[in-house]
């Protein structure tokens, strides 16, 4: 090791992101004048907050070497679970908003016990639980939308609230904020975290080593789901309306977010701190783009292209350097 | 074998079959091979010989192309080798059986004999009469009979054998290299091998035989090699050698009985044992082992490779589930069912495969240290930073592990050090047994001698200790009793003073046991699970005709031509589409980006219309437009080398973005003349419906005669094995992925007429449909296995579900959820229907 720790530190993906998501920022401000408007700043990340919420967990996700595809369509079964249990059971909205929350954790088991049980690939199950959840979804609502929902439910998606100064920070922002620390303290902090990581880098060692793989792993997917199921609840409050479209291509973002944030998807490596940036970067591209006039469908475009560059990056072109540097560096310690 | 007028100078016997000069040959940590020649004359028999890691393998791979040498040169038939690839190698007449045969469990036998060298009719149209003729004619040639048509898989080994030998005859090989080929044969199998090398040596083959059987050495060879410690210490003829002399050979001079590490004698040999195993069992691995181990004792496991002493150890530390007997630590039975289960008993295992299972090598050495115990070294939930570099810091003192910090990314160490951490986790759980897997594989001479004292030490303070080791010297050298196994069994449990190498290799080479009754651990029958699904075309098509008989007779709408014809019209296009995903996951690959090529497709099939432009032409650019979206998702998967569903996932967006963009977001009135591509009937039979049968016949003949399908199953089913065949994983995908848009494009011209308009949101799920239709139809979603025939069926039972689902007025709200969960249906029954193979076990 020729670097020494400071260097090391200075040169993480993180810090690399961070740049780059000021770069944008500056870019976009100059581009810009609705989007350099102060409250634009934190206001526009109640856009992407969903997003984020899932990209937490999907963060653990992919660094075991998973991947959930379903998380978009827990999001409608647990917002439209949520709106069939306030509006035709008559539960209060809070306990109707645990239901859904509960009902994602429910589908985020099943995916676990499917994947940890049967041992078939993650990618398979959620891509066939993506479209069972989004058709459950479809047939419990009937295709119907949901709204109406009492003013109260609507601080968790259109609260704000107020720093000194008065800057309006959108109170789901907050959430995300102390769901992103729980889950660095949980990724970064404790055993099971680093459990994570071993799961990632070699499964069988981990296994060999007495880590719980099957356990651990059923942690996280139903976090996952858990985590959409609140998404949904938060979405279903900013669109002011449960249906069973919500949440759509979801999925696609969270990874976007996660592997632009250095989250590689064949497993072991990444951080929360770099899939909130993946995601900040994802989400302001986005508003910057929609304020430049350019329109829904040119985004998703260039998210996707984002996606396989992002990817292409990570996965090939920073592990060959890496591998270079790595024989480079044997081939000294291995000659006399 | 005297007609020269081929061979340019003098005839071909003036050259031997194979010339290998000073080959060398490094892996990092130990030198596999040094300066190693050898000749083998054509028409000889000879035998290579030598411990477990002698260098033999690794000779034989350098020689069949399947690994380079560092130095040296190897000459076949007195041509030189320049390029060392599987292919090359082949090509100039080496024909390897190896030890764990590379073989494609889901095609046929014939085509086992033939994969990656098709016989061909014209152009790429395979010949599978005149391969078939051939292969019965070598198979009789080498008078065994094999059910040609049979399942690779379901073949028992010794024919999966032949298989291999009869295909390097088929290619004419002059060089047969049989490695321990006799390992998993019995009696009468092992007679007819003899036998048939003993014709093909006749015939002017030159033949490498290792094996491990010094019975059959003199039995069968004309001359023997000798490897030791990656050196050739002699070649000579078998005539007047004697059995003595060869086994002296082999271990060398300096017989090493009174070689031992001298540690403190065992603490008390009194004490009882601290670990006792009673007629313990796994299914297939071994039997009945009964043993003890006292504390402070080092109980040595000797035996051959699939002796069962591996899987003895994995069982012990609980990575294998023992399924007989039972284990007692300090007289208390325990239950391994888990690697956690047996460290919370007191037994720890450190296995040998340092990459795969012992460490989890880019992790840092303290992350390593302390992963086994990281409950111990935290407070709460969290582990306690200080503490675990106390715990890694001592077993590194202790252990000597040179590193620069205990920061130090564990891959980075020597591998001496990195089994001295390896050792470190293990002795931090504090076991009260340690079970050792080739504690120095791959370890230079100093590092294993500090490792032996270790373990010496470590025994003296009271631990006690099994071995398991191919190492012979090794064994001896540490073992204060040494149990030898043969064909999973103990053969025998030799003291201190009689374990003699002799006395070892002749237990576990099992001298007068020979033909012992596990010969049938090795066959297993298929189970009814794999024969049913070995017919699920016949299941399906039964569900398939029952479902529509049932419909008739409760749906009175369902009988109408009408109906039928809707249906048929409804899965036209997913067909298509399913035909070119089933190639796509037959080489494991996937695309979930079809729904939104399908409405790019029809897109600009409405541009085009709009135009007026001539149907040939609006056709023709369909097909192109879809071409090229599959052959974007190829280079991102083929070439750029991204996961399958990820570059899927994202050109879906990107193809979806550009529909929108295309259509203005609005829909396409297309113009009168184009309807009847859709509508018109030919026949009685709607247009679309004979484009979907026409790509059906196509894709069935292409999948079924032709070099390139038969090679997509190959490549799923072993990528390895298909690489050294000279087939190409990345090759398939770039072809699969663009010939799966193309099928796009074609499904566009079935679908986009039937209607007035172009949607942009035309194709919305159709992936899953797609997929849902191909696994149901029993393609395995991990790729090698599946059918035209199966999709077929699986897309009509799809069309039937869902047409009842209409006609019966269930809501259609349900479909989606049902597609869903189909697809789960049918991918864990494949799963049940393979079977769970053991994992652990034999390294």
């Amino acid at each position: 090791m020729k670097e020494t720790p400071k260097e090391r530190r200075l040169a993480t993906p993180e810090t690399i992101l961070a740049l780059l998501l000021l770069l944008l920022l500056a870019g976009l401000s100059v581009a810009s004048p609705e989007f350099r408007r102060p409250s634009n700043y934190l206001g526009m990340t109640r856009f992407f907050i969903e997003v984020g919420l899932i990209a937490l967990p999907m963060t653990l996700v992919i660094i075991t070497g998973g991947m959930d595809l379903s998380v978009g369509s827990i999001v409608a079964l647990a917002a439209v679970t949520l709106g069939i249990a306030w509006r035709d059971w008559h539960l209060s909205i809070w306990l109707a908003t645990a239901l859904g929350v509960l009902v994602g954790a429910v589908a985020g088991l099943v995916n676990g016990a499917l994947i940890v049980g049967f041992r078939i690939p993650p990618l398979i199950v959620t891509l066939a639980t993506m479209a069972a959840y989004r058709g459950l979804a479809i047939g419990i609502s009937r295709g119907d939308s949901i709204g109406g929902f009492p003013n109260e439910f609507r601080a968790l998606g259109r609260g704000f609230y107020y720093l000194p100064h008065g800057i309006e920070v959108p109170g789901q922002l907050i959430y995300l904020i102390v769901f992103a620390l729980l889950f660095r303290l949980f990724l970064a902090r404790t055993g099971t975290g680093r459990q994570v990581y071993a799961i990632g880098l070699n499964e069988t060692g981990a296994q060999y080593a007495g880590v719980p793989v099957g356990r651990v792993k059923l942690l996280i997917y139903s976090l996952s789901g858990a985590m959409a199921g609140l998404a949904g609840a938060v979405l279903a409050s900013r669109m002011s309306t449960a249906t069973s479209d919500l949440g759509l291509l979801f999925e696609l973002d969270a990874i976007t977010a996660c592997v632009l944030g250095g989250v590689s998807i064949y497993g072991g490596r990444g951080s929360i701190l770099g899939s909130m940036l993946g995601l900040c970067i994802v989400g302001s591209l986005k508003r910057g783009l929609f304020f430049l006039g350019v329109e829904a469908r040119d985004q998703s475009i260039l998210i996707g292209i984002v996606l396989i560059l992002a990817v292409f990056v990570h996965q090939v072109v920073v592990p060959a350097v890496r591998n270079w540097r790595l024989r480079l560096s044997h081939s000294k310690e291995g000659s006399p | 074998m005297s007609d020269s007028h081929s061979a340019p100078v003098g005839s071909a016997s003036a050259h031997a079959a194979l010339e290998v000069q000073r080959l060398s040959k490094s892996f990092p940590g130990v030198r596999a091979l040094r300066d190693v020649s050898l000749r083998v004359r054509s028409g000889s028999i000879h035998a290579l010989v030598g411990e477990n890691g002698a260098g033999k393998s690794t000779l034989v791979k350098i020689i069949a192309g399947i690994q380079q040498p560092d130095a040296g040169a190897v000459e076949l038939s007195g041509r030189r080798v320049t390029r060392f690839t599987p292919v090359a190698s082949r090509a100039l007449g080496v024909g390897l059986v190896a030890q764990e045969a590379e073989h494609f469990a889901d095609l046929t036998a014939l085509e086992n004999f033939y994969v990656g060298d098709w016989e061909r009719r014209f152009g790429p149209v395979l010949d599978w009469q005149a391969m078939e003729t051939r292969a019965r004619q070598v198979l009789e040639d080498l008078g065994v009979n094999i059910p040609l048509q049979a399942r690779m898989g379901d073949l028992p080994l010794a024919q999966r054998q032949m298989i291999q030998i009869g295909r390097a005859l088929l290619l004419d090989a002059r060089l047969l290299i049989l490695d321990e080929p006799t390992a998993a044969l019995g009696q009468a199998e092992t007679d007819a091998l003899f036998a048939l090398v003993r014709r093909l040596a006749e015939r002017g083959v030159g033949i490498i035989y290792i094996s491990h059987r010094l019975d059959e050495v003199f039995e069968l060879a004309d001359e023997v090699t000798v490897l030791r410690d990656g050196e050739l210490v002699d070649s000579l003829p078998v005539d007047g050698l004697s059995r003595e002399d060869l086994v002296r050979m082999m271990v060398g001079s300096e017989v090493p009985a009174s070689r031992r590490v001298e540690g403190p004698a065992p603490a008390a040999s009194e004490a009882p044992p601290v670990l006792e195993v009673v007629g313990l069992g796994v299914r297939g691995q071994f039997e009945d082992v009964t043993l003890s181990v006292r504390p402070g004792e080092i109980l040595g496991l000797a035996g051959l490779q699939g002796s069962g002493r591996n899987a003895l150890a994995h069982a012990l530390g609980g990575a294998l589930r023992a399924d007989a007997g039972e284990v007692r630590v300090d007289g208390a039975t325990q239950r391994l069912t888990s690697t956690n289960a047996a460290q919370r008993a007191g037994i720890v295992l450190a296995p040998g495969d340092r990459h795969g299972r012992a460490l989890v090598l880019p992790m840092t050495l303290r992350e390593n240290i302390t992963l086994s115990i990281l409950r111990r070294v935290s407070r709460g939930p969290f582990p306690h930073l200080p503490t675990e570099r106390q715990v890694a810091k001592r077993y590194c003192e202790e252990l000597d592990i040179r590193a620069t910090s205990l920061e130090q990314v564990t891959a980075t160490l020597s591998g001496g050090n990195q089994q001295k951490v390896s050792l470190a986790r293990r002795l931090a759980a504090e076991p009260r047994v340690l079970v050792l897997e080739e504690p120095t594989q791959g370890v230079d001479v100093g590092a294993r001698a500090e490792i032996h004292r270790l373990l010496r030490e470590l025994a003296a303070q009271g631990l006690a200790i099994v071995m398991v080791s191919s190492d012979m010297d090794e064994v001896l050298a540490l073992s204060d009793r040494v149990a030898v196994m043969h064909r999973g069994k103990v053969a025998g449990i030799l003291e201190g003073g009689e374990a003699t190498k002799e006395h070892v290799l002749e237990l576990a080479f099992g001298e007068g046991v020979e033909s012992a009754a596990s010969d049938q651990r090795v066959e297993r029958a298929p189970s009814v699970w794999r024969r049913l699904l070995g017919r699920r075309e016949l299941g399906l098509a039964l569900v398939v005709i029952v479902a529509m008989v049932a419909l008739a007779l409760t749906t009175e709408n369902f009988r109408t031509v009408d109906n039928f014809r809707d249906m048929a019209l409804n899965s036209a296009y997913i067909l298509v589409a399913a035909l070119g995903m089933t190639m796509i996951i037959l080489t494991s690959g996937i695309d979930i980006s079809i729904g939104s090529m399908l409405a790019l497709c029809c897109m600009a099939f409405g541009v085009m219309a709009q135009r007026e432009a001539p149907i040939p032409l609006v056709v023709l650019g369909t097909l192109a437009t879809g071409a090229l979206l599959g052959a974007i998702n190829a280079v991102g998967v083929g070439l750029m080398r991204l996961p399958p569903i990820i570059m899927t996932l994202a050109t879906l967006t990107i193809y979806r973005g550009a529909v929108l963009r295309l259509g203005g977001g609005d829909w396409i009135q297309l113009p009168e003349q184009y309807l009847p591509m859709g509508r018109g009937l030919v026949l009685g039979v709607p247009i679309p419906v004979w484009e979907a049968f026409a790509a059906l016949a196509v894709v069935a003949a292409v999948l079924r005669y032709t070099a390139f399908g038969r090679s997509l199953y190959a490549v799923g089913n072993n990528v390895q094995a298909s690489e050294h065949l000279g087939i190409s994983m990345r090759r398939s995908q770039l072809a699969v992925f663009t010939i799966g848009g193309l099928l796009v494009g074609l499904a566009a011209l079935a679908y986009a007429p039937r209607f007035d308009v172009v949607q942009t949101n035309s194709g919305m799920g159709l992936e899953m449909l797609v997929i849902t239709a191909v696994v149901v139809g029993g393609t395995n979603i991990t790729g090698g296995r599946g059918s035209v025939l199966g999709t077929l069926l699986g897309v009509l039972l799809l069309t039937l579900i869902s047409n009842a689902l209409n006609l019966t007025q269930v809501s259609d709200y349900w479909e989606k959820a049902f597609q869903g969960v189909l697809v789960l249906a049918a991918v864990i029954a494949d799963h049940m229907g393979r079977g769970r193979r053991v994992s652990g076990g034999e390294g």
